[in-house]
C-alpha cells in the first residue's frame, strides 16, 4: 500500500510515444510520453475510451510494434532475450485471429508444445487449463465453432499455458456473459495469488476495479491519472469512463465475483 | 457455423492416422505431377483420389463441398478463352489431340482434392509439429520456442482455410444486407478478400510472436 515501499518493477514503460500517419498526409499521436511502472505481483487495471491507446501500449510492450521513442523494460528479467517483450503473455482483444490450434484442445497444445517440448503428460495440463477456463467437454469442438465468449476464454487458457510471469488481458470481458466475467475475473485472481503480474486492460471498472492494486488512465494517447484506484474517483467521466457506483461497501466490493 | 472449406476437424479414419510428414509430401509430389501428366492420367488420378477420399474417414460429401470452389476456377478459364478469342481471334491455347481447357479444369479438380484431404486431416498443431520437428533436425535442438522456419509455415499452412473461412463471412455478410450471388457479388468481395485476410495473418501471426 505505502507508496515510499520499494517495489521490483516488472514492467517500465520510459516516455513511449507512437503516432501515424493518415492517408490524408496528416499525423495522429497515438501514444504521447507514456511513463509509468507497473509492480511485481501487482494487478493493474489501464482504463480508457476508445482508441485512446491502449492495445498499442499492450502491442509495443509485446514488442509488436516499435515505438516511435522511448522503450519498455522489464528490469526483472535477467535473461536478456526477454527484452525484446518475450516474457509477457498477451491475451489480444481479436479473438478469433489470434486462436491458432483447430481445436480448443489444440489450441491450448501448441501453447504447451512452444513452451516445452519435452513436457510431460501436457494433454492432462492442458484438459486441466481448459477446466479452469469452464471449457470442460468443449475441448474437441472446432475452434472457430466456439461463441465468442469461449473463444475468449479459450486464449485465455492458452496464454496461461505459457507460463509467462506478466500477463496482459485486451478487454477480456467483452462478449462474456455474467458466469464467464466471473470465471475470468476468478482465473485472474488466482493468477494475482500465485504472484504473476497482470494488466488488465479494460473501460469496464464495476467488474474488476475492486481488485486492482493500481489504475491506469489514458486519454488520446496521454497518460492522465495513474495511482491508487480509490484516487481516480470523481474524475473518471471526463475520461470516458462510466463512473462506477462505490456503495458503503466501499470500492473492493466493485468486483463481479 | 457451417464447415468452412478445406478446415480441419477432428475424426477417425485412415486419413486421419497417416503421418502428417507423409502427408504433405504426397500433396507437394502429387501436385507436381499432375502438371505433367497427360488428360487420360489425370483424370484416372482423380479417380483414384476421390475412391481413396471415400475410405479416409474424412466423408466424400466434405470432398465435393470443396470441389464447388472449382467452379470458380472453371468460368475463370473459359472466361478467359472467350476473350482471347475476342482479341486475337483465336483461343489461349490450340494444342490440337487434347483440349487444353479439359485438361486444365482436370487438374484443377485434381489438385482440390488434393489439397482437401491434406487440410481436411491434418490440424494447424500437426502441421506446427511437423515443421518444428523438420527444423529441429536440420538446424538443430532447441528446447522451447517457436523457429522462424516453421512459424512461417504454419502461417502459409494456415492461410488457406483462414481465407476460405473470410470468404464464407463476407458472403453472409453481404447476402444478409439483400445482395444476390454472381459476379458483382465477387467483384465487390474479392478486394474485401484480400484486405481481411491480410489483416487477419497478420494478427495470426501476432498471435503466434506473442507465444514465442
Ligand atoms: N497501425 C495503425 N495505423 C494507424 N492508426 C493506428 C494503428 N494502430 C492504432 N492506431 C490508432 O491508434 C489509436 C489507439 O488504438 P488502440 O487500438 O490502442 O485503442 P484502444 O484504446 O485499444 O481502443 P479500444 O477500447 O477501442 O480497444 C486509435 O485511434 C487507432 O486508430
Ligand atoms: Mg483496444
Amino acid at each position: 500500500m505505502m507508496e515510499e515501499e520499494a517495489f521490483d518493477v516488472a514492467v517500465s514503460f520510459c516516455h513511449v510515444s507512437k503516432s501515424f500517419k493518415g492517408f490524408g498526409g496528416q499525423v495522429f499521436h497515438a501514444l504521447n510520453d507514456v511513463s509509468f511502472d507497473v509492480g511485481k505481483g501487482e494487478f493493474c487495471i489501464l482504463a480508457g475510451r476508445n482508441g485512446s491507446g491502449k492495445s498499442l501500449l499492450m502491442s509495443i510492450a509485446g514488442g509488436l510494434v516499435r515505438p516511435d521513442s522511448g522503450n519498455v523494460a522489464f528490469p526483472c528479467e535477467n535473461d536478456s532475450r526477454n527484452a525484446t517483450g518475450k516474457s509477457i503473455g498477451m491475451v489480444f482483444q481479436n479473438v478469433r485471429e489470434s486462436i491458432l490450434g483447430d481445436t480448443a484442445l489444440d489450441d491450448v497444445l501448441l501453447s504447451l508444445g512452444i513452451r516445452d517440448r519435452k513436457m510431460r503428460n501436457p494433454k492432462e495440463i492442458a484438459m486441466s487449463l481448459l477446466e479452469d477456463a469452464g471449457l470442460k467437454g468443449k475441448e474437441n469442438r472446432p475452434s472457430h465453432a466456439l461463441s465468442s465468449g469461449e473463444g475468449r476464454r479459450l486464449l485465455a487458457a492458452s496464454v496461461l499455458a505459457l507460463g509467462r510471469d506478466v500477463i496482459f488481458f485486451d478487454e477480456p470481458y467483452s462478449n462474456l456473459d455474467y458466469p464467464g466475467v466471473r470465471e475470468m475475473n476468478r482465473m485472474i485472481a488466482r493468477l494475482k495469488d500465485e504472484g504473476r503480474t497482470i494488466v488488465l486492460i479494460t473501460h469496464e471498472l464495476e467488474k474488476c476495479l475492486g481488485l486492482a492494486d493500481k489504475l491506469f488512465v489514458l486519454d488520446n494517447g496521454v497518460l492522465v491519472y495513474s495511482g491508487n484506484p480509490e484516487g481516480a474517483l470523481g474524475s473518471l467521466n471526463k475520461w470516458g469512463i462510466r463512473e462506477p457506483e462505490v456503495a458503503a461497501k466501499g470500492i473492493k466490493s466493485l468486483v463481479w465475483l | 457455423m457451417k464447415d468452412a472449406f478445406f478446415s480441419y476437424s477432428k475424426g477417425k479414419g485412415f486419413a486421419y492416422s497417416v503421418p502428417t510428414f507423409l502427408k504433405v509430401v504426397l500433396y507437394f509430389a502429387l501436385s507436381a505431377v499432375m502438371f505433367s501428366l497427360r488428360l487420360e492420367f489425370v483424370a484416372l488420378s482423380i479417380a483414384f483420389i476421390i475412391a481413396a477420399y471415400s475410405v479416409s474417414g474424412i466423408g466424400v460429401c466434405r470432398l465435393l463441398a470443396d470441389l464447388k470452389q472449382a467452379v470458380a476456377c472453371f468460368v475463370m478459364i473459359l472466361w478467359s478463352d472467350v476473350i482471347s478469342i475476342f482479341i486475337r481471334g483465336k483461343r489461349i491455347c490450340d494444342v490440337g489431340m487434347a483440349d487444353f481447357n479439359v485438361l486444365l479444369m482436370l487438374r484443377t479438380v485434381a489438385l482440390i482434392s488434393l489439397a482437401s484431404f491434406l487440410f481436411r486431416s491434418t490440424g494447424f498443431y500437426d502441421m506446427w509439429k511437423l515443421s518444428d520437428d523438420i527444423e529441429r533436425i536440420i538446424f538443430g535442438k532447441k528446447k522451447s520456442g517457436i523457429g522462424a522456419v516453421s512459424g512461417v509455415f504454419v502461417m502459409f499452412v494456415s492461410f488457406i482455410p483462414q481465407t476460405f473461412r473470410i470468404w464464407r463471412t463476407l458472403e453472409t455478410s453481404y447476402l444478409s444486407r439483400g445482395g444476390r450471388r454472381g459476379i458483382r457479388m465477387v467483384m465487390t468481395l474479392m478486394p474485401m478478400l484480400i484486405r481481411n485476410s491480410m489483416i487477419a495473418a497478420d494478427m495470426t501471426s501476432d498471435s503466434l510472436a506473442s507465444r514465442r
